[in-house]
């Protein structure tokens, strides 16, 4: 596990885009918080690196959204699912093969995700912006990277 | 009875006029998610080729997966928009049955694979009959493993084909008694869905454009698992 | 009724006609863009001959938002019953049909794709052309509908799920977009504070309803860039709720959903009167399924009397997802640009033609 945490909005944002630098197409990110944790502004870093120009919001109208950068990024929401079965709508195989896959809420469907993933868990600090994030590699390709992640995410670690 | 067939299950899309001589004009091409952008074009180009009007077909023939969500949803909704329009009934086609048709005269199992994508494939097997092919096993999805499985317990000489096949062409170096086919066959073709489907045709095996629903297959899996029958 | 065939002018030089399009050209048009699969006939741009809508908000609702590849099959399933009572509300026979459109984009991709093919299908056998129609251009057209007499120009309040801008319409095919969210659209705040809120989905209707019953001026929200030029900005007033709940969880519920309310309609009422104040608009025009909430109708109503300008509310059935607006967008496209080839395919992020 590796601990983050962040401050502001934009330091959010910068270590989503940290993260970035070490996906891949077919990588799937599943993150967890509550609403208003930061989780889009993680999201919008994280794009932003892989050469998203597009704006970038949390998809709550339509639950997936596809952004077109140096990779497919494709965003989706799943806060509401009740178990692996409504998974299946979301026809994960295809999307997940063009592009690297981030999923909100992914918790409760845990079971129906891809063994191999990188957990992102979002907590509230004691400042109305401070956040605490735990990063869990899940699965052999995450864990070959584990070494790799941990120094891209090194400027935020928290103080001892 | 002239027969349109619309192929768009897997990443080639394509189209085909055809009827009691044969396949008259075809059109396909292989190109990833431009199912939208190519099919109606070849359609016109088949149609030119075979110097026909769409208002001379007897019957709209469709392959309805399983495959690529995307890409069955332009094939099926273009079929059935057309065969509505013209009043004409419909032909549906398994992909699998499609991919394994070409193959009927090699005497062997054939076990047919269309890539599912992340690590799985749609499948069936098929045995030779004269003229044909038969289904031993309904279409599933499953990984490339369960098919190897099935191989090896069969023991009977086999030809794997399909996108999947080819994809998943490690897993069967070296096994006893089976051999992939050509890459040339993985596709699943509109020339056999023209054939396949106008001997169906003669059969009077037709559907109604509202009775035509795309093989998703995944869905109904999750919903066995999930519903707890005690299986 | 007949006319409503294109006919070519004889004489044009080298075979390159230009289309003539009967007045009173009959146009089916269809809109797959997300969660409504819809289809209408449409003569000369204006009359609304049928107008049907299957909504699937029913199939997404357990989702708590649209899920892409539900609409999408639903919309494969559902689209042509649509069609044909559609073609059958209109009293006229396919011959009658003059051309075919289809919304293109902007939307959910494989949803889109559907009714993009139905519509080239439809075109093909028939031998009339296909239009490709841009959905924002089509909530453009809406309010014609409702209000033939509409006097340009306006400025149009475009609010949707999906979709938030101010545009400057000058003429039917000539308008400029002023500004647009920089984040969030306006619909989706709606769907995230009712859902933090637990109050279900969609969002906006609920909240409407309970923002009857509480005190707009309860809580002053922020009015994120009030003043500052003409984009907007919804993510900050979300999280404003998000923290003013977390902080008051005893906050009442009717009060906050009102709070938040007054605030998203002020500021996109503010704005569109100073943009037509700036370009001299003439009116005011709502579109886009968040046109249907009351405070924002209300608002821009007292607005539009305050400023000398005429309101164009349109009807709600009008301000939703429907086919009739893709229709009549399709009469002035084609008249303007002649067909759209058959290559074209959906495009999710489509903008709005600028011109």
């Amino acid at each position: 596990m590796i601990a983050c945490s962040t401050a502001t909005v934009d330091e959010t944002r910068a270590l989503g885009g940290a993260v970035a630098a070490v996906v891949d197409t077919g990588d799937v990110l599943v993150l967890v918080g509550d609403l208003g944790a930061g989780k889009t502004a993680f999201v919008q870093g994280f794009a932003a690196t892989l050469g998203v120009t597009a704006p970038v919001t949390s998809p709550t109208f339509t639950l997936a959204n596809r952004y077109e950068g140096r990779l497919v990024v494709n965003h989706l929401d799943v806060y509401r699912f009740d178990g692996p079965e409504e998974v299946s709508d979301l026809a994960l195989p295809e999307l997940l093969d063009e592009g690297v896959t981030l999923v909100e809420w992914g918790d409760t469907i845990s079971s129906a995700l891809p063994a191999e993933h990188l957990s992102v868990t979002i907590r509230f600090g004691s400042g109305d912006n401070d956040r605490s994030f735990e990063l869990r590699s899940h699965g052999e390709s995450w864990q070959r990277r584990a070494d790799r992640l941990t120094a891209a995410v090194e400027r935020w670690a928290p103080p001892c | 009875m002239l027969i349109l067939g619309i192929e768009s299950a897997t990443g080639r899309v394509g189209c085909a006029v055809g009827g009691h001589e044969g396949v008259r004009a075809s059109v396909q091409a292989t190109r990833e998610r431009r199912h939208a952008e190519l099919l109606a074009p070849q359609i016109q180009a088949a149609c030119a080729h075979a110097d026909i009007s769409l208002r001379d077909l007897g019957g709209v023939a469709v392959d309805i997966g399983p495959g690529l969500y995307t890409g069955l949803r332009v094939g099926v909704t273009t079929a059935i928009t057309m065969a509505h329009a013209l009043r004409v009934p419909m032909v549906a086609v398994a992909s699998l049955d499609l991919v394994a048709f070409p193959l009927r005269h090699t005497g062997r199992t054939i076990a047919v694979m269309i890539d599912a994508r992340r690590g799985e494939v749609f499948h069936a097997r098929y045995g030779c009959l004269p003229g044909g092919v038969q289904r031993l096993t309904e279409p599933e999805v499953g990984v490339p493993d369960h098919v190897v499985s099935q191989m090896l317990a069969s023991e009977d000489e086999t030809l794997v084909v399909g996108d999947g096949a080819v994809r998943y062409a490690s897993l069967f170096e070296g096994l006893r008694g089976v051999e992939l086919a050509d890459p040339g066959f993985a596709h699943p073709s509109a020339e056999s869905l023209v054939l396949l489907a106008h001997a169906l045709a003669m059969r009077e095996e037709f559907v109604r454009p509202d009775e035509i629903e795309p093989l998703y297959l995944r869905r109904p899996d999750a919903r066995a698992k999930w519903t707890g029958d005690g299986s | 009724m007949d006319g409503g065939r294109i006919v070519n002018l004889p004489g044009a030089i080298g075979g390159a006609t230009m289309p003539v399009l009967a007045s009173d050209a009959a146009i089916l048009g269809i809109e797959t863009s997300c969660d409504e699969t819809a289809a209408a006939v449409v003569a000369g741009g204006q009359q609304v001959l049928s107008s049907v809508v299957s909504s699937q908000v029913d199939l997404h609702a357990r989702y708590g938002g649209v899920v892409p590849e539900v609409a999408g099959r639903a919309h494969t399933e559902r689209l042509v019953p649509v069609m044909s009572q559609a073609l059958v509300e209109s009293a006229l026979e396919d011959s009658d049909i003059a051309a075919v459109a289809a919304t293109a984009g902007p939307g959910l991709v494989g949803a889109l794709l559907v009714g993009v093919s139905a519509a080239k299908a439809l075109a093909l056998v028939w031998d009339v052309p296909f239009v490709a129609v841009n959905h924002l251009e089509a909530h453009l057209h809406a309010a014609f509908l409702d209000e033939p007499s509409l006097e340009l120009p306006v400025v149009v309040i475009l609010v949707s799920g999906g979709h938030t801008m101010l545009v400057l319409m000058e003429d039917r095919l000539r308008y400029r977009v002023l500004g647009a969210t920089l984040d969030d659209a306006a619909g989706e705040a709606f769907d995230k504070v009712a859902r933090y809120m637990g109050l279900g989905y969609p969002g906006g209707p609920v909240i409407d309803r309970l923002s009857g019953q509480g005190d707009p001026d309860a809580i002053a929200f922020p009015r994120a860039m009030l003043h500052d030029g003409w984009n907007f900005s919804f993510a900050g007033l979300k999280t404003a709720v998000i923290n003013h709940l977390r902080r008051h969880p005893d906050a009442t519920t009717e009060d906050v959903a009102a709070s938040f309310q007054e605030a998203v309609a002020d500021v996109l009422v503010a704005k569109a009167r100073r943009a037509a104040a700036s370009h001299n608009a003439r009116g005011l025009c709502l579109a886009g399924g968040v046109a249907a909430n009351s405070r924002l109708r209300e608002m821009t109503l007292d607005a539009c009397t305050a400023d000398g300008l005429a309101g164009y509310l349109p009807s709600r059935a009008m301000c939703t997802d429907n086919a009739a607006m893709v229709a009549a967008a399709a009469w002035w496209r084609l008249q303007a640009d002649g067909p759209s080839p058959l290559t074209v395919g959906a495009d999710p992020s489509l903008g709005l033609p600028e011109t």
